[in-house]
């Protein structure tokens, strides 16, 4: 039996790849977006810092920004972004 | 056909309405954080919430009954206020019942590291339950709101224990009473009276009744300093003068 494609439709999912399901900060889940977005992905990304904890990146800047010293609200450990 | 028109007409005018009334009703961040806080609640035995507007979430009391400690067979409300900053900002929580304690001033102000310098945004309203229970439970005379009662904690525990039970029989009821400007008077008599009937700790305690009333009574009057022996306000003489009669 031969079978001829005549046309095909590509489908993908896309889910953050991150050590907990949850923003730590806003307590929304990653794979949505943080509460001032509407849309996840690409507009309302993570961002990791050196000391692994991720966060969505509007909550810690906002976080960051109200803060004298600039530390990880999970750990206390100065923030850094990993750039990885 | 035209009044098929009309009703998918009208269908879209609904959803539209729909919409308007929704986006109207959108929780705010600190709304959807703090409603799921309190969905992850999980209180030990010895607290309970209270909403007195089941709708707004961002206000509500925590009544804590510590069942061990010196502060045992009390009861203390505090209240939650949430603020639109909320997580990025702390509850500010107050202590509505009146108690003798190291970190709790007499205006309700609680000392906990977590509600000040220490507050992060990962925190919940259930890690500031906990951290107002081990208050109880071990009260800080290291960083004290009221230094009296540090001082007497850290020299003398069952003096501190004895007032502590003193405060929690004879406070509670003296703060307990609800103000009307027109009983004002005869309440401050009847404080007064306890003041002077008992040691100096009931002084103390009728005297911040007496302080209390004034703020819930007028907003005019600010207190200026106080002292186990002293209180001074601005705003009105007489009512100094009527004070220092006390």
């Amino acid at each position: 039996m031969k079978v001829t494609v005549k046309s095909w439709t590509g489908v993908a999912t896309w889910r953050w790849v991150a050590n907990d399901d949850n923003c730590g900060i806003c307590r929304m889940p990653f794979d949505s977006c943080c509460p001032d977005c509407k849309l996840p992905g690409d507009d309302c990304p993570l961002v990791w810092g050196a000391c692994s904890h991720c966060f969505h990146i509007h909550c810690i800047v906002k976080w960051l920004h109200s803060q004298p010293q600039q530390q990880c609200p999970m750990c206390r450990q100065d923030w850094k972004f990993n750039n990885k | 056909m035209i009044k098929l028109f009309s009703l998918k007409q009208q269908k879209k005018d609904e959803e539209g309405s729909a919409r308007a009334g929704g986006s109207q009703k959108k929780a705010s961040a600190a709304q959807l954080r703090i409603t799921k806080d309190l969905n992850e609640l999980n209180l030990p035995k010895t607290c309970s919430t209270e909403f007195p507007d089941p709708d707004d979430l961002l206000n509500f009391k925590l009544i804590i009954c510590p069942d061990e400690g010196f502060y045992r067979g009390g009861r203390f409300v505090f209240s939650f206020k949430v603020g639109p900053n909320y997580p990025h900002e702390p509850p500010k929580v107050k202590c509505e019942t009146a108690v003798y304690h190291p970190n709790i001033d007499l205006e309700g102000n609680v000392c906990l590291n977590i509600l000040r310098e220490d507050w992060k945004p990962v925190l919940t309203v259930n890690s500031i339950v906990y951290g107002l229970q081990y208050l109880f439970l071990e009260p800080n005379p290291e960083d004290p709101l009221n230094k009296e009662a540090a001082d007497e904690l850290q020299s003398n525990r069952r003096l501190f224990e004895q007032h502590v039970q003193r405060a929690m029989r004879g406070g509670q009821s003296c703060f307990d009473t609800p103000l009307g400007c027109e009983s004002l008077r005869d309440d401050i008599q009847v404080r007064a009276d306890i003041g002077r009937q008992g040691n100096a700790h009931r002084t103390r305690i009728a005297y911040c009744c007496y302080v209390r009333s004034l703020i819930a009574s007028s907003k005019n009057y600010k207190v200026m300093q106080m002292s186990s022996e002293r209180f001074y306000t601005r705003g009105n003489q007489k009512t100094i003068h009527n004070f220092n009669k006390l």
